[in-house]
Formats: C-alpha cells, structure tokens, sequence
C-alpha cells in the first residue's frame, strides 16, 4: 500500500504583547522547540482580537487557530483578557454550529511561562494534527 | 511605495538554520521591494549604514528588518529611520530568531517559516501609515518602594542626582532584613552599621521623603506621571512621580514548611539567623557537636523550589566558622548538596573553614529527630551511597530566600511580570536585567531573585541610574498607539464606551458620535475589535494590518 503523505497543519496564533509574545520570545531565547507551523501575530492585548481576524484566518487555510493572553487578573490593560474569554466562548459557539469547535482555542501564558507556552501550542498542533491525517 | 527588506544573519544565529541568501533574493522580485539584503549582523555599526545609505539612495519609505525579537534593538533601528527623517513608525521588525531559527532545526521548514514572516511583515507594514510621537513632560521625582539595601542605595543615588525621592517602607524602620545581620560576609560590618550609615546620609537630604509604616495603595497613569496613594501613620497622601524601583526584598524562607526538619518544635534547631541574635546566650556543652545543613528552602523540587538562594552557602560557612572560633574543641559538620561560594572571595572562604577544622560532608538529609540526650540527623552520604544516622548538640539550617509576601500585589498594583518562582521579572535577563515590561518601572534587589547584599546594592544603584537617565531628559515620548474614531462611520451606538477599561471614550451628545480621549487610551484595542461599524481603531494595529498579515502567514495573497 502506498504510504500517505502526512500532512503538517497551519496554525496561526495571537499572542499578546505583555505576556505571551513575550513568553514566546523567551522560548524561543531557550532554545525551545515547537512546531514551524505554528506562526504567531502579536497584538497589543488578547482583547485586540476581532472575531472576524479568527474566521478570516480559518477561511483562508488555517488549520486551527488560538487566542493567548495573559492569566486573568494579570491583564496588563486591567481586564482586557476578560473581554476576550467572553469573546471566544461565544465564537466557539459559532464554530461548534459548524462542527468544528476544535480548531479554535484560548488559553492563557504569562511572560514567564515560556515552557508552558512551549507545551500548550505543540499539544494544540498535535491534536489539530491528528485530526488531519485522520480523515 | 519603496520598501527596504534586510535580514540580518546574526552570525550564526539565524543563518545556521534559515536559509538567508534565498531569502533575499526572493524578495528581491516583490513588486515595491526596492532593496532586499542580507547582513551578517544588522544591528552592527556597518549594518546600521546599509540601512541608512539604502534609505538615502532609493528613498524607502517601507523598511522591514527581520532579526532578533521586536523587544530587542527596537529604539537603535527607529533611531535610524529618524535620522534620515523617516517616521520611526514606518518600521516593522520581523522575528526570525527567537520565533523560527531558534525553534526549530530544519533548514528548509525554517526558511519557508521566515519566508512566511517577512511577507506577513511585508503585507502589515504596507498599511502602516506615519505616526506622530507625543512629547509629554516627565517629573523629575522618584518612587522607591522598599527602604532595605537595594531600596535606600537606590534611593540616595537619586537624590544626589537631583531627583525628589519618595522612599516608601513597610516596616517601622528602614533597613530591611541587613539590619538584623551581627557582620555582614565579607568586610564583616555589622549590618545595622551599614544601613544606619546610608539612612543617616539619606535623613540629610532636603529631596528625599521618607515614609515608614506605609503601604502604597494605588498607583496609576504613564511614565512619567505616574500617580501613587500612599497610606501613612497619618493618613493616606498622594505623591506624583515620572517612575519607580521597586525594592521590595524578600522573605525569609520558613523550615516550619518542610515538618521533618523540627524547626520550631526544638530550641536546638535554629536557622542561622537565629543563632547570630541568639550569639553568646547559645547553652552548649564545652565540646559541642554542631550540624550545619545547606539549601534549606532552596534546590528543593519537592516543595517547588528548584532555584539556588545563592546567599545561604556563605551563610552556612559563616556560622560553621562562628562556632569553631568560639569552641575550638568543638566538632562541626556542614551537610552540604554542592557548595556554592558566590561572591568574590567565597572559594577561599569555603577552604579556610576546611583548614579550621570544619568536615564537610556530602548528604541528603532525611529527618530530624530530637531527643532528650541530643539531635539525631538521619540521611544518606550521595558520596558513598551509604545511610548514616548521627547525633548533635545543635543543628543549624541555612535557610534560603523566598519571594517577597507581597510580590503577587505589587506585581498586580504596577502591571508587571512575575517569574514562576513569584519573584519579578526582568525585560530581558541580560540586556535588561533593571527593567520590567513596563517603562519607568525599575526591580531592584532580591526582589527579582536571590542576591547578597554586595549585589542588591549595586542592583539598587543601576536601576537608579536607569530611571535617570530616562527622567533627567525631562521629557518622553509616548507611544502613538491609542485609538482614533471615524466619525462618519460612527453611529454611536456606545458600545466602545462600555467596554473601554480606561474609560477613554467619550460620547459626543450633540454630534452623536464617540470621541478618544488621547491621554486617557491605553492602546489595548479592545474597542476596536468591539466596534461593529469599524469606526474605531487602533493605531499601527488597524483591521487591515492584522487582515493582510493573516492571509500572508497563510500564503493566501
């Protein structure tokens, strides 16, 4: 049988400023690996990100999409990351209509958590991951 | 639109896994990519004339440096464009170090990555448009939280440089834990010598407030002006300053945490602490037998301190030599895991306690059991692999450091990052080991790690001196990213004004339409992404900027 090419996933990732790019940047300082499919677009708050940057993303070939920003109650600009979680839980809805709630996650890393950063976005790539060479 | 693509090989940092010549020629064939180069180091003086020649030569209008992390040089490379009359915010860096050639190895995924990068960066920047930077006045006046070591060496060095101290201590007293300390490791002062000579100095100085038994309640607004509210002994007071260093300290590790070491339950279990107050009032036999043990607190995975306290080896040392000088026949054993003398002077320090007698002894200590005729130590020789059990007269632990009690509150007050240890942390662990992710706030002392007191002193004065060079300007300049409204496309709906966390947004009743207030904006763009007209955005992060980089990320251009 002939062996299937295995197909590697696009994930596009927003990572606020205050903490999780910069987790990321220390990450990458590390020497951490994760991924080359996971490309990251930094924005000054998690609460910067429209909806609508999420399902253009998903309409233009990604094949999953995360929301980072910082623990709540660390958010730099008070309580921006509240707005997002709000924001997010309600597009999951959406995306669940449409089955498929798995591409979209929110999760939340603080500038020191570069290991976490790390673990969270290959876990999230793995699954996304998974689910494409599955079908 | 001319735009100006370098990418910067870092030496090998980069090139080694990011195939940078292709790069350059690829996007050489972009349409209004006027210059496409690679550099071994970008950021070098050389570097810095390519660029700067390039922009004289095709007039570049667009210029995209991909390199290290946008946190890093990010002043340097704005500094060119202005010099050659190019708005600073014109420029977009690109991560390709610490996003693609650090994390992965494969040269060929990592230049398709890069590539990906640099065109998302590509796309971005072609909406960015030219921003104007907002001098604002900066006060000459400095915040000091924390009067222990760090807190009064930053606080003199501030004054004397002409700026107005506000020195705010918890405690009744200034001084912090240096005060407690009977001779100080290694010019041997007695601590409350040295902190009594800085808070005379201090006392004298018309410029500097002191505040003691005061707990700083609220603190608000922007560099330069920041507002802190003060609650003192008598009263709460409002101070107005350009920035703060913060110099909180730490706190002391308790050994009541880990319960098989007694501490507490026995008066022949002591810290070292303990036993320099307790000095001659110790009642030992006249050829006493006394246990040191080392990293108490410290390297500890089990109670989640992996890091080292750095502080408490010489400690250990310290009371080990304390007791052989004063009981010459007595037999001192340190439990050590591995010995780490920091400071200059530490290693012959480590050997002349070896030469006075002190056996050292390489262990993990299990338990400690008192009982009437003495302490038993039980626990495992890590060199011979062999269980030992053996009894003492008294026992002392050289407990570590942990992170300031209040580190979690302070961090929340002035918005900035602690590290997973719950000390704060720095910008950048080497080139901005003084700054946190917020301008004007500075971290001295142990409250950013471990450190002695040679160290926090000089950790206080640099992070003094960081914050005066930034308030001797006098001025600042603030980021132009705030929002802006579309009034035509306004139809005042209000939702922004909900959301808005620093209420900025004011609704205009006669025009029907909101308006920012620009001093007030943070720049988070939560009303951006809010509004349902896009009449709101936010500056160098607008809809189309974040939209083009999306669909190049994703090759969809």
């Amino acid at each position: 049988m002939e062996e299937k090419m295995e197909k590697n996933p696009e994930i596009i990732g927003f990572a606020c400023s205050f903490c999780t790019f910069k987790a990321s940047e220390m990450a990458g300082s590390l020497r951490m690996k994760y991924p080359e499919g996971v490309k990251l677009i930094q924005v000054p708050c998690s609460s910067r990100v429209d909806p609508a940057f999420v399902i253009k993303a998903i309409f233009e070939g990604a094949d999953g999409v995360f929301v980072a920003g910082c623990h709540p109650g660390d958010c730099h600009f008070i309580k921006g990351n509240f707005y997002t979680r709000r924001k997010i839980a309600a597009l999951k809805e959406l995306f669940a209509a449409f089955g498929m709630k798995e591409k979209l996650r929110l999760f939340w890393v603080s500038a020191a958590e570069a290991r976490r950063f790390v673990e969270k976005v290959t876990e999230f790539y793995n699954d996304i991951k998974d689910r494409k060479n599955a079908g | 639109m001319k735009t100006g693509i370098f990418i910067c090989h870092c030496g090998h940092n980069i090139k080694h896994t990011v195939d940078v010549k292709r790069l350059s020629e690829y996007f050489k064939q972009y349409p209004h990519v006027t210059v496409s180069e690679d550099y071994p180091f970008v950021c070098s003086e050389p570097g810095q004339d390519m660029i700067t020649e390039s922009i004289e030569k095709h007039g570049l209008d667009r210029v995209i440096i991909a390199s290290c992390a946008p946190s890093l040089h990010g002043e340097l490379f704005k500094d060119l464009l202005r010099k050659k009359n190019v708005n600073p915010f014109l420029l977009r860096r690109v991560s390709i170090r610490e996003h693609c050639s650090w994390v992965g190895d494969d040269i060929e995924a990592n230049t398709e990555k890069a590539k990906r990068l640099i065109l998302s960066g590509l796309y971005g920047a072609a909406h960015y448009v030219p921003l104007e930077e907002k001098q604002v006045e900066v006060n000459k006046s400095a915040l000091v939280v924390g009067g222990g070591v760090s807190g009064l060496s930053a606080a003199l060095f501030l004054s004397k440089m002409g700026m107005d101290v506000f020195l705010v201590e918890s405690k009744a007293e200034l001084g912090g834990h240096v005060r407690e300390l009977k001779s100080v490791w290694p010019s041997r002062l007695p601590g409350a010598k040295i902190v009594e000579d800085m808070e005379k100095e201090l006392k004298g100085r018309p410029n500097v407030e002191i505040f003691t038994s005061t707990r700083l309640v609220n603190f608000e607004g922007f560099f330069g002006n920041y507002e802190a509210t003060l609650e003192t002994p008598s009263g709460e007071r409002k101070v107005t300053i350009g920035g703060v260093v913060v110099s909180i300290g730490f706190a002391p590790f308790d050994p009541g945490i880990k319960p098989e070491l007694c501490y507490g339950r026995d008066p022949r279990i002591v810290t070292t602490l303990d036993l320099e107050r307790a000095g001659d009032d110790l009642a030992l036999p006249e050829k006493p037998r006394v246990a040191v043990l080392h990293c108490i607190g410290s390297r500890d995975e089990q109670i989640g301190r992996s890091y080292c306290s750095r502080i408490c080896c010489i400690n250990a040392l310290r009371a080990a030599e304390a007791v052989k000088e004063r009981y010459s026949d007595s037999y001192v054993e340190s439990f050590y895991m591995d010995v780490r003398a920091h400071p200059r002077g530490g290693e012959e320090f480590f050997e002349d306690t070896q030469e006075k007698g002190v056996l050292f002894t390489r262990a993990n200590i299990g338990e400690i059991v008192p009982s009437p005729s003495g302490v038993l130590l039980r626990g495992e020789d890590t060199l011979f692999g062999e269980t030992f059990e053996r009894e003492f007269d008294l026992v002392v632990l050289s407990a570590g450091m942990s992170p300031p009690e209040t580190s979690k509150e302070m961090a929340s007050l002035f918005k900035i990052s602690l590290d997973k240890d719950r000390f704060f942390l720095e910008a950048h662990i080497k080139l901005r080991p003084f700054d946190t992710a917020v301008k004007g706030i500075f971290i001295a002392g142990s409250c950013s790690g471990p450190k002695d007191v040679e160290e926090s002193i000089n950790h206080g004065r640099a992070s003094a001196l960081k914050l005066y060079g930034f308030l001797n300007l006098g001025y600042a300049f603030v980021d132009p990213f705030i929002s802006i409204v579309d009034p035509k496309r306004c139809s005042g709906c209000r939702m922004c004004e909900q959301a808005c966390v620093a209420k900025a947004i004011k609704f205009d009743e006669q025009k029907r339409v909101v308006r920012v207030e620009e001093a007030a904006c943070m720049g988070c763009g939560l009303c951006n992404a809010t509004c349902p007209s896009s009449a709101i955005s936010l500056k160098g992060y607008v809809d189309s900027v974040i939209d083009d980089e999306i669909s190049a990320l994703l090759e969809a251009i």
